[in-house]
């Protein structure tokens, strides 16, 4: 029974509605071909005449080849490279290719270049103003910016301002150096540079600087009008010290340097700023003392970022990535400092400082082994308050390595090393635990660098709370449930607190896994294993390098320093550079550097001036 | 080989190291059973009888206060040798019994006397026995011993063996006797080896002697264990010593014989004194806590036929209590008091000496070593046979005591009642 | 990693010292003191004394030797002087003393450490795990190992002094007498014959190209470490005779262990001796990587291959194969007693000697030349 609604189709009745409705649960339907985004899939699969050579063999062998699965679009023929088909069309007509091209006197030109390099006008981000210079013959011209890092009262005050208002011309300037005159007479702004290149002037719009394109001028100007919105210097975020300063670098590389040339007034402070990653171009700030820092050195780390050839390098972490000697080891081989007062003192030793825009960890190389486990707290204290809290970084270090190690060792093997009322407690804890005490030791270690990571994901006051609060209540539930034995959950908040000491993050990275390597070992070996885990890693530190220099300088190789090694001495008795900087003076200090302890000679002992 | 292979095989690899453990030697701590001590005595149907007091493990601060129950399990089995017990044991004891906290071996008299030798090669050649565990013989049987051993103020029986021990340092009533000083001395050419004696003691209200002050005295510490005259505490005391030749048990020193051997033998520390007052030996008692002023001087004497041992040593005193009220602390009477004791203890430790000549022809006291200045070669010093000459030398002490302490009191003040009476 | 390797690596004069103390000490944590005790009695140390020296005698004259080719190996020299083939042949005779020795001590030091530490542990699985230590390290070059030994080296003389500092109340002097022990003429004789216990100084004589100094001071480091290590010999046979003594010093299998157990300084420092474990297994490492790694070098030298890695493996297998030879402890102890007494001496210093007679016979090498 069909019927006819207001449109005129035939429905169904009702009775046919619920039999198709059932119908349709019931079988399978094919889906309705929808429009779907499939990513191309690279042809990677080898060439054919390899395949049918080897197939014969391999099915011999009953070996089975990984099939690569090649996807294509339904319906459309295959393209063997995909890439260079997306290029092809994102290459139009070679103007991409902009490195090449030079300013062209004709201004609609210029601008046409300009809206085809920046993709004008989808890409929302370039404004180009165009203005008339006002002179006596007023001159068309324009402005290109981008919005969001050029400081938008600068462009105005310092670039159009005297362009459109200022602007006063002595009679007729040549059009070939109307750039130059309007540079040095014109726009009063601090930096203004004139380029003829369309690669660098493009390299400096996307920095933040505006360029002048004047009609008929075969150069252009480009002033710079870098501003933005940043964090402001705050506190350190990971070394945080009781006493000395509390500035921290942020993330733009002029405030950075500006902190660093704050701290030492030296004509001597070189900063050379190079540019890595090919598309994103970032500075790289390389600063050292000229008179001071080892030529070599600094030709070697300048070769190092150079060299590098990498799509997009944006963060220290990546930088040093790239420059490390030893990639694989555990042991960091540049130090990371977010302390502008720790990044100059390294300055003023003869090290190099490599600083990038965009984060504010400063990569401070060479580094030996026991600069990485120095705070600069150590050096603001006096004398015997440093040595203690260094002698228990020392013994913090010791125990954060070895504590679990050495607690399973003794509980499987060398039973007979714990006093008899120790091992009988111990004994009798264990009665209830299910588990072998490795299991034991790892499941606790595991639990606590869980709760560890998990606290600094959560914001705020909770994260830190969170992670003592957690530890605690997770122990003492998992005693009170028999899984663990009491004793261990000591070893491993003190191997926790232990491993918190620790000044330098990285380092305490290393720490952690060579700790889990070092349990295992004892788990299998005992005190041998200990002893030959110990021995590997001894090797393989002493056999590291950083940037040229032993990372266990001055005790790997023998070499004069000062009393700064794991203790440190009176800040007065550090005369000398370290040795292995090779620093073109080594003399820090005289032997005698306070003045005022130096015996008069000759002096009438009158009484005068009060006693000594 | 592909990647995946080579990661697979790696990661099994890492993964068997987890497997390992149990395989190798790896005991978890609750998988043992300590024996804290053993006693060894004749057996009955086997030619050892072995006791072992296992501990039992208590749960630390929980339970173990409350009842006041046994926290060690005592096992005994007959076997033939050390090892053969330790391993018939594990028939019944469900650790792994192992010796490695093992901190007294109890030796029964009856087997010392037969001789030691056979078992101390199991005790020092094993790795599970160190050598600075403490070597006892006891009068009685071991296995008593052991049992009738409660340690009242200690839960654990080790300790509590070693701060009995210990007391060597201030009491003198036993020598150092650990398997190291054990072998050492049965070894070496130039001293017979002694061990700690100890009893079984079931309470002894002490029986009437008819002694006189003097001797009351001297016999005051001159027990054997088993017969202090005491009543209450553990039942098991350690005082006096067993003197061997060889390796044979051949005596007993008792406990105050072992203070004047500690003298002789240049081990002794300090002990207290009771002295007869040198005025009124009959009445009064002085008594002094002697210490060591000096390593003493020996010196021995090859050059004459027998040979002459020369023991000088010098004491310090701290009187501890003067009955009579004579004022010893000063002048002429301090000397007085110095002499007459340095007189006793001279008298005392030529007699000890003697009877371990007479009695036992034993040179415990290790003379011997002080005769190897006279010999360039180890061959000639072994073949003079010290040990068969001791019991025929000379044996003179020299003793001086210097008195440098009085306690709290400079002199005492005679009671008020009794001013110019009795 | 290529023949550059001698232009590249310079050891100091510390890590020179530091490298031969190690090679040449690593034998009193084994059964040095009781093979003392055994030969001298209660003189052993005198043994001591009289061979390091003769040693120190035999060393004037290799380095005399050495001075004549100033930055030139012993094995260089050896074919300097007597030509190709017998130079070859002496060469490979140094080689094969290395590798012997290098695996008999690796069987005893896992022999010692199974005793000691692992009871349970097969030995074969044991030598294979010292193994792995010692390829690491010698794979990651001289340097390193040189560093290493100089870093641990204050660390195990403190650890072995401790030990014996602490032993202080059990020392008795009188054990000491009488003082010619054995006797006068047998004391001469194993003062001689034991001077290869200092054969091995003659690894600074292998590496001389390695070093950054020159002749005059090779020949002081060797003194120095001769001098250093009789000393602390010495000082460990001298408390070993005056805590375990006589007749019983003869017994034990590993002195040292039984004098780091024998510790008593009251009811808490009493079970101290699985820390001395760490400190003479970390010991034993070292001494066996320097061992492997100089064998390699040597074999490179003399095969004038341009590579040392890629003998790493080969020699590996050579030395476990070796040290798994011996069918028991005493037979080990025994070989190594052997070789050492009567072939080591030889080896080490008679045979230098006669190519440093040699070469002043035969006038080669400058007539010594610095002398700065």
């Amino acid at each position: 029974m069909a019927d006819v609604n207001d449109n005129g189709q035939k429905t169904d009745s009702f009775l046919t509605q619920m039999k198709n409705a059932v119908i349709k649960i019931i079988t399978f339907q094919k889906p309705a071909a929808t429009e779907g985004f499939i990513l191309y899939g690279i042809d990677d699969t080898p060439q054919d005449h390899e395949v049918t050579g080897d197939t014969g063999k391999e099915k011999k062998r009953g070996k089975k080849k990984p099939l690569r699965v090649k996807r294509t679009v339904p319906g459309e023929t295959q393209e063997k490279d995909v890439r260079e088909q997306s290029k092809k069309e994102y290459n139009r007509e070679g103007l991409h290719d902009y490195r090449k091209l030079l300013v062209d006197p004709g201004l609609k030109t210029n601008k046409r270049c300009i809206e085809e390099i920046y993709s004008l006008p989808k890409n929302k981000d370039i404004i180009i103003r165009d203005l008339i210079i006002s002179a006596e013959q007023p001159r068309e011209a324009f402005a290109v910016f981008v919005e969001g890092i050029s400081n938008r009262d600068t462009v105005n005050e310092d670039v159009l301002k005297p362009l459109m208002l200022m602007a006063k011309f002595e009679k007729n300037v040549d059009i070939m150096d109307m750039a130059d005159y309007i540079r040095k007479h014109v726009i009063y702004s601090n930096q203004v540079d004139i380029h003829d290149k369309y690669e660098d002037i493009i390299d400096k719009i996307n920095y933040g600087s505006t360029a002048v394109f004047i009609d008929g001028s075969p150069r252009c100007l480009v002033i710079e009008t870098k501003g933005w919105d940043r964090r402001s210097i705050g506190k350190p975020e990971t070394e945080q010290v009781i006493r000395g300063p509390h500035e921290a670098f942020n993330e733009t590389l002029r405030s950075n340097t500006g902190l660093l040339r704050k701290a030492i007034r030296n004509p001597n402070l070189i900063t050379e700023i190079m540019k890595i990653g090919e598309r994103n171009k970032t500075d790289v700030a390389v600063m050292y003392l000229e008179d001071l820092a080892s030529p070599r050195l600094v030709e070697e780390v300048k070769r190092r970022i150079e060299s590098i050839s990498t799509d997009y390098a944006g963060e220290t972490g990546v930088l040093e990535q790239f420059i490390e000697d030893h990639p694989f080891r555990p042991v960091p081989q540049v130090m990371v400092t977010e302390r502008p007062d720790r990044a100059a003192s390294f300055i003023m030793d003869g090290k190099v400082a490599i600083l990038m825009d965009g984060n504010p960890n400063v990569l401070i190389v060479p580094t030996t082994l026991f600069t990485l486990l120095h705070s600069p707290e150590d050096y603001y204290l006096r004398m015997p308050y440093g040595n203690v809290v260094r002698f228990l970084r020392v013994v913090s270090s010791f125990l954060a390595v070895m504590t679990p190690g050495v607690y399973v060792a003794i509980t499987t093997f060398h039973q007979e090393m714990i006093p008899t009322d120790l091992i009988l407690a111990v004994s009798a804890a264990r009665e209830t635990v299910p588990f072998p005490t490795i299991i034991e030791v790892f499941l606790m270690e595991f639990a606590f660098e869980m709760i560890r990571e998990a606290g600094v994901r959560i914001p705020g006051v909770i994260g830190n709370t969170l992670g003592i609060v957690g530890a605690l209540i997770l122990g003492q539930a998992a005693v009170q449930a028999g899984i663990v034995s009491p004793i261990l959950i000591i070893v491993v908040a003190i191997t926790g607190l232990a491993s918190f000491a620790i000044p330098n993050y990285s380092m305490s990275f290393a720490f952690r896994g060579v700790r889990f390597i070092f349990t295992a070992l004892a788990a299998v070996f005992g005190f041998f294993g200990i002893s030959a885990g110990l021995f590997i890693l001894l090797t393989s530190i002493t056999s590291m390098k950083s940037f040229g220099v032993p990372i266990l300088s001055p005790i790997g190789p023998r070499t004069k320093t000062g009393p700064d090694v794991v203790l440190r001495g009176p800040v007065w008795s550090m005369e000398e550079r370290p040795d292995f900087l090779d620093t073109l003076e080594r003399r820090r200090q005289p032997d005698i550097s306070r003045g005022w302890v130096k015996p008069l000679l000759n002096e009438d002992k009158q009484g005068g001036n009060g006693d000594e | 080989m592909g990647k995946r292979l080579k990661t697979g095989i790696l990661l099994l690899n890492c993964f068997l190291f987890f497997l390992v453990p149990g395989c190798w030697g790896a005991r978890e701590t609750d998988g043992l059973g300590y024996v804290l001590s053993m006693g060894i005595d004749k057996g009955k149907e086997n030619i050892l009888q072995v006791t072992f007091q296992i501990a039992m493990p208590q749960a630390p601060g929980g339970n173990g206060g409350g009842e006041k129950g046994r926290n060690t399990e005592i096992v005994s089995l007959e076997a033939a040798s050390l090892f053969g017990a330790l391993q018939l044991a594990n028939a019944f004891v469900s650790r792994d019994v192992t010796l490695i906290h093992n901190r007294a071996v109890i030796i029964s008299e009856e087997l010392a006397r037969e001789g030691m030798s056979k078992y101390i090669n199991p005790l020092i050649r094993s790795r599970e026995i160190r050598r600075n565990t403490f070597l006892i013989v006891t009068r009685g049987q071991a296995r008593e011993f052991i049992e009738k051993n409660q340690p009242l103020l200690e839960k654990n029986p080790s300790r509590h063996f070693e701060l009995l021990l210990e007391g060597k340092h201030f009491t003198g009533f036993i020598p150092d006797s650990t398997i190291n000083d054990f072998t050492e001395g049965v070894k070496s050419p130039g001293k017979e080896a002694v061990t700690s004696l100890a009893g079984v003691n079931e309470g002894n209200k002490g029986e009437e002697r008819g002694w006189n002050v003097t001797e009351k005295a001297r016999q005051e510490t001159a027990y054997l264990p088993g017969t202090v005259p005491r009543v209450g505490g553990n039942k098991i005391e350690f005082i006096g010593l067993a003197v061997f030749r060889g390796d044979r048990l051949v005596g007993f020193l008792n406990g105050s014989q072992t203070r004047y051997y500690q003298m002789a033998a240049g081990m002794f520390e300090s002990a207290v004194f009771t002295f007869p007052d040198p005025r009124y030996p009959q009445t009064y008692i002085i008594s002094m806590e002697v210490r060591k002023g000096r390593n003493p001087d020996i010196h021995v004497d090859l050059s004459q036929e027998v040979p002459r041992i020369q023991i000088d040593q010098v004491l310090e005193g701290e009187i501890m209590s003067i009955q009579s009220g004579e004022s010893y602390e000063t002048g002429e009477n301090e000397r007085e008091l110095e002499e007459y004791i340095a007189g006793y203890i001279s008298r005392e430790v030529t007699n000890v000496v003697k009877a371990a000549q007479r009695e036992f022809g034993s040179d415990i006291f290790g003379f011997g070593n002080y005769t190897r200045r006279y010999f360039w070669t180890w061959e000639d010093w072994v073949n003079y046979s010290w040990l068969e000459r001791f019991p025929t030398a000379e044996v003179r002490v020299n003793t001086i005591v210097a008195i440098r302490r009085t306690g709290l009191m400079a002199k005492t003040v005679p009671i008020a009642s009794q001013k110019g009476g009795e | 990693m290529n023949n550059s390797d001698s232009n590249l690596i310079k050891l100091g004069h510390s890590e020179a010292i530091a490298v031969t103390m190690i090679f040449l000490g690593s034998k009193a944590f084994l059964g040095y003191p009781r093979m003392m005790a055994q030969m001298g009695a209660t003189a052993g140390w005198i043994i001591i004394l009289l061979s390091s020296i003769f040693s120190i005698a035999f060393w004037l004259i290799i380095s005399s030797l050495l001075e004549r080719f100033p930055g030139k190996s012993i094995l260089e020299i050896n074919e300097v002087v007597l030509g190709k083939y017998l130079g070859f042949g002496l060469n490979i005779i140094a080689l094969l003393y290395i590798i012997f020795s290098s695996s008999l001590l690796l069987r005893l030091f896992s022999e010692a450490v199974i005793l000691t530490a692992l009871p349970h542990v097969p030995i074969s699985a044991l030598n294979f795990l010292f193994l792995i230590p010692m390829f690491v390290a010698a794979y990651l070059g001289l340097e390193a190992i040189s560093r290493s030994a100089y870093i641990s080296l204050p660390f195990i003389m403190a650890g072995t002094f401790a030990v014996l500092v602490f032993l202080y109340p059990f020392w008795d002097i009188t054990e000491l007498y009488p003082v010619l022990g054995a006797g006068a003429w047998p004391l001469l004789k194993y003062g001689f014959l034991n001077t290869s216990a200092f054969g091995e100084v003659l690894i600074l004589a292998i590496l001389a190209p390695f070093f950054s100094f020159g002749p005059e001071r090779l020949r002081y480091a060797g003194i120095t470490s001769i001098v250093i290590v009789a000393v602390s010999l010495i000082l460990i046979t001298v408390v070993y005779l005056m805590v375990i003594p006589m007749p019983g010093a003869t017994e034990n299998l590993v002195p040292f262990y039984q004098l780091s157990r024998t510790i008593y300084l009251g009811r808490y420092y009493q079970r101290l001796e699985s820390v001395f474990i760490l400190f003479w297994t970390f010991t034993a490492f070292l001494r066996l990587a320097i061992g492997y790694i100089t064998a390699a070098l040597i074999t490179r030298e003399i095969f004038k291959i341009p590579y040392y890695r890629p003998l790493l493996p080969a020699l590996a297998v050579i030395i476990l194969s070796l040290a798994l030879t011996p069918e028991d402890v005493m037979k080990t102890v025994e070989l190594e007693k052997q070789l050492r007494l009567f072939y080591g001496w030889i080896i080490t210093f008679f045979l230098p000697s006669s190519v440093g007679a040699a070469a002043y016979l035969l006038k080669k090498g400058d007539r010594r030349g610095k002398k700065a």
